[in-house]
């Protein structure tokens, strides 16, 4: 912590007539900390077209077909608490004080509607290193921007996130609580932000990704299969349905004799069971093949959907 | 009326994206045979012809030039 720097004296305390300031946080956006080089996984300024975070650049982030370095946006938060504790001092038998350290800085927010199947995914964060964007009330984008050139996300401190099921009552609805620490690493000087009159994407209320998991396919042939795929919401008997992929949204390989990319020549989206896709070979596949079907490694993602690999066998 | 929508690399119709590459050259019985059990490969057709047309086209454009 660099409080005191001895050579230059006290800062200048002047400001400016007008600036913007932080609003109240309504979004957070959770994203692996360090990229696989080991660099962070922030905002390189210079990467904004003339300094905007368009639609592009967001989607490109939101969507990545790279979980590592993809951004993960909560659903709107309620109830948030922001805020650091009382300074640490040392206190003297003449009652005076002197400063030790800053308190902590602990947030915590509420996500209307929570579930369990949002919880498991909030939980998974607890063991990463993990950083977080806020997304204030008046659209602003807030992270650390202690490194030049750069927008950092804020690292939290590790095992700290936390993240809970608050169950509705004659008069509350569910939600799910999120709870974390900010690193004693982050300063709040530091804290920075893309301003919202710079950001024309549609940040506030941008939502994340939602996980498709496929049942086991169908009519499978050399020609081609039928597969149901759902999202991980809804009932045990009633998934709610991933409708509306296409073609664009697939990529398959064989995994098994050959391993190479295998062309599909169609999907076809049921019209009478929603979330149900017939997809057809562009050549006939042998029989014994195992192929893999994903996401497009190249992204971004079109949809808001993240697909779980699953393999298809052909008998 | 089935709607279509092409771009760079799918053509869609009605509720199937194709792969356009895997339409090159294909025929009528063809694509009837693949798709007669997934989609009105009638009702289709006449619009996979239409786009095949249309890359034909295309190609001699290019060609001339």
């Amino acid at each position: 912590m660099t409080l005191c720097v001895c050579d230059i004296g006290g800062g200048n305390l002047g400001r400016p007539g007008c600036f913007s300031i932080f609003d109240v946080t309504k979004q957070i956006v959770l994203v692996n900390y360090l990229k696989s080089d080991g660099s962070v996984n922030g905002i390189q300024l210079s990467a904004l077209s003339s300094g905007v975070l368009d639609q592009t650049y967001l989607d490109e982030r939101v969507k990545d077909v790279d979980p590592d370095t993809r951004w993960y946006p909560s659903p709107e938060l309620k109830s948030v608490v922001d805020e650091r504790a009382d300074d640490i001092t040392e206190d003297f038998e003449d009652t005076s004080s002197t400063f030790v350290s800053e308190g902590a800085r602990s947030f915590e927010g509420l996500i209307l509607k929570g579930d369990p199947i949002l919880l498991g995914n909030l939980q998974q964060w607890r063991c990463l290193t993990t950083g977080v964007f806020l997304v204030d009330k008046s659209g602003n984008l807030i992270g650390d921007r202690s490194r030049d050139g750069y927008l950092d996300p804020i690292l939290l401190q590790e095992d700290s996130f936390s993240a809970g099921l608050i169950k509705g009552t004659d008069t509350t609805k569910q939600k799910n609580r999120v709870r974390f620490v900010i690193s004693q690493l982050m300063q709040d000087s530091n804290l920075g932000m893309i301003e919202a009159a710079n950001i024309t994407a549609n940040l506030l209320g941008v939502r994340g990704l939602i996980d498709v998991v496929a049942e086991t396919p169908t009519a499978v042939t050399t020609a081609g299969f039928t597969v149901q795929l759902n999202t991980t919401f809804g009932g045990v008997t009633s998934p709610v349905p991933a409708e509306g992929l296409e073609l664009a949204d697939f990529e398959a390989n064989e995994i098994s004799p050959t391993p190479g990319v295998e062309s599909i020549a169609s999907v076809t989206e049921s019209s009478t069971t929603p979330g149900e896709y017939a997809f057809v070979w562009t050549a006939p596949v042998g029989s014994g093949d195992v192929h893999r079907i994903s996401n497009p490694s190249t992204g971004p993602l079109t949809k808001n959907y993240d697909l779980t690999a699953f393999n298809v066998t052909t008998p | 009326m089935l709607k279509v929508k092409l771009d760079n690399k799918q053509l869609r119709v009605g509720q199937t994206t194709f792969n356009k590459e895997s339409l090159k050259g294909m025929t009528k019985t063809e694509f009837e045979k693949r798709y007669s059990k997934i989609l009105d490969a009638k009702q289709t057709w006449p619009l996979i012809e239409e786009y095949t047309k249309n890359t034909k086209a295309e190609k001699a454009e290019k060609t001339t030039k």
